[in-house]
């Protein structure tokens, strides 16, 4: 006999799990569309070249490749922004920003085998076209506040950085891009170890070295950004955390305050971010349910210079948290035999008006309604 | 909140368990512990797990334990998924790249074949030199290789060296060296950070009065 399975890292929805998946969508989505973001549905396939056009350096190996009839390399989406961008550039060329777009779409990532991970999950996200300055990042942090509300969470923190603290020290101490990665992912890591030991073999100042050691552990409320202001050496990194604190009274005085930490040490990979960049958390989650961030320089590649902010929510993250046991409306059975089925069918049709009706048709004298026999 | 830590059976659990003593915990379970596999610290709301080096990683990444203890060897070969906030300094050796004295591999012109448990790292290796190598999984005794001539070297853990001096292989170089480390799963180092902060506090100062033991012999 044959036997069938599904592909490594997808996996099937059933009952349920659906109406969680479906609730917890429509619940996110009410929240983008009060804000006026307006949906934007699009390929599930892209080409290759688009997604080297938005990444500087792409992770070849994590996206599911093929070709069309030309030859063309095809690519499942690995996420929404990219595609986004490039509707923006096309389809929008001539339309006056701000432009607010919002989605809801499966996205694509080979991941490490056996790890039970996830290859595909849906994400769920807004982009803030045309708009750069601290107001709309303000506006932002306070819808992504607003949905991690809506996941019906006790406990839920949003821990923002602004990748300008790492970057404007680097440019400072003229540091070329392999030094940058190297440190980058040290300090995203919080590898400790190999942190102290790379910067053993740059030749840096003290002060300088002190900072990178610092930032890893320049995480948590809101006092940090008062203490990384004792390791800053260079003006712009303390322009950058004077915003940070302007941004965190904002929040504090719309009552976020206690939902929210830093984390200056937060230098991720995905390279077209470009300012804030933010993640949000839950209890019984071991990652990040959203992220996001500003992506200033991302439009620009396909023709466009605008700036740019967003987030996403991996809705399939977030369902692993929910226990969702609430009970499916009832569904009732109308069983006839096969001599009435028109008038069974009429009187299905008169029910349904109240309740969900499956029919059955067996061997009995005449139509019986059974309620509460539903599986 | 109470704090799960998943420490790494074998080799690392020993010497895991004395600093965790050293620390104040309450780990007399861990220390009698027959066939159990989890185990509750009767001082502080911890919860321990023994599993396999590898399986440490996959736990902390998916925050079912919050925290793990885990051989540098380990984490070099993994997905990085996680925060690597302290190196506990025990458990040390290194990587090496050893064969046999007449077949130096780095001399070698031609295809050059190599051993190893552990393909991520030497593939790392030898691509950081600029040398295309093939690269053969081996599972166990990996020194055998070169000696049947499977391969021309290997990429291998050494702690003292003398397996390899008994079969007659030399070290060509060194890869790294390696040691226990803390991993913290990054979801928790949010969510229970004054838990998971006081952990690694308690560790640091039972390694500072190790190392300040060591320093007034």
């Amino acid at each position: 006999m044959k036997k069938f399975s599904i592909p490594e890292g997808t996996r099937d929805l059933i009952l349920g799990e659906c109406k969680s998946k479906k609730e917890l969508r429509e619940a996110i989505e009410d929240v983008f569309d009060s804000y006026g973001y307006r949906e934007i549905v699009t390929p599930s396939i892209e080409y290759y070249q688009t997604y080297l056009t938005g990444f500087e350096t792409l992770k070849d190996e994590q996206m599911y490749k093929f070709f069309d009839h030309n030859g063309r390399i095809l690519t499942l989406r690995m996420d929404m922004t990219v595609p986004i961008a490039r509707v923006a550039a096309t389809k929008f060329k001539d339309q006056l920003p701000p432009l607010r777009f919002r989605y809801c779409a499966n996205v694509y990532k080979v991941k490490e085998y056996f790890a039970g991970k996830r290859n595909e999950v849906t994400d769920c996200g807004i982009e803030l076209l045309g708009l750069c300055d601290e107001a709309s990042d303000l506006e932002t942090l306070v819808c992504a506040l607003e949905v991690m509300e809506q996941m019906n969470q006790a406990s839920y923190t949003l821990e923002i950085g602004n990748i300008h603290v790492f970057y404007s020290a680097c440019k400072d101490l003229n540091l070329d891009d392999e030094q940058m990665a190297l440190l980058a992912d040290f300090i995203d890591r919080k590898s400790m170890r190999e942190l102290h030991e790379y910067l053993e073999t740059l030749a840096l100042k003290d002060e300088a070295k002190m900072f990178f050691l610092q930032l890893p552990w320049l995480c948590g409320k809101a006092d940090v950004l008062q203490l990384a202001l004792q390791y800053c050496f260079q003006p712009n990194v303390k322009e950058t955390i004077h915003e940070l604190q302007r941004l965190h009274e904002a929040l504090c005085a719309l009552g976020y305050g206690d939902r929210i930490t830093y984390d200056l040490g937060k230098v991720p990979h995905l390279n077209y971010y470009s300012g804030i960049i933010f993640e949000g958390f839950i209890e019984g989650v071991g990652t990040s349910v959203l992220s996001g961030g500003r992506y200033d320089s991302l439009l620009g590649k396909f023709g466009r210079p605008m700036p740019a902010i967003g987030f996403s929510v991996k809705l399939d993250y977030v369902l692993a948290a929910l226990s969702n046991t609430e009970e499916e409306k009832e569904i009732i059975t109308l069983c006839y035999p096969r001599t009435k089925k028109i008038e069974a069918i009429q009187k299905a049709k008169e029910l349904r008006k109240q309740y969900r009706v499956e029919m059955l048709c067996e061997d009995c004298e005449d139509i019986v309604v059974k309620g509460g026999c539903a599986k | 909140m109470s704090i799960s830590i998943a420490l790494t059976k074998g080799r690392l659990e020993k010497e895991t368990v004395k600093l965790l003593e050293k620390s104040g915990y309450g780990i007399t379970c861990l220390k009698e512990k027959g066939r159990q596999l989890v185990f509750q610290d009767s001082v502080k709301d911890v919860r321990y797990f023994l599993v396999k080096a590898n399986d440490c990683i996959t736990y902390v990444q998916h925050g079912v334990a919050d925290i793990g203890v885990v051989g540098k060897d380990t984490l070099l070969e993994g997905d990085k998924d996680y925060y690597e906030l302290l190196d506990l300094g025990i458990g040390k050796c290194r990587f090496i790249v050893a064969g046999l004295p007449e077949n130096n591999l780095f001399e070698k012109i031609g295809h050059v074949k190599i051993g190893t448990k552990y393909p991520n790292i030497a593939k790392a290796y030898f691509l950081e030199r600029g040398m295309d190598v093939e690269l053969i999984k081996i599972d166990g005794s990996v020194e055998l290789a070169p000696i049947l001539g499977l391969c021309d070297g290997i990429v291998d853990i050494m702690e003292t060296g003398t397996t390899l001096k008994e079969n007659g292989l030399v070290v060509f170089d060194t890869v790294c060296n390696i040691s226990a480390r803390v991993i913290v799963n990054k979801a928790s180092f949010k969510l229970k950070r004054d838990e998971i902060s006081a952990v690694l506090e308690d560790m640091k100062n039972a390694l500072k009065a190790g190392e300040d033991h060591v320093e007034s012999n």
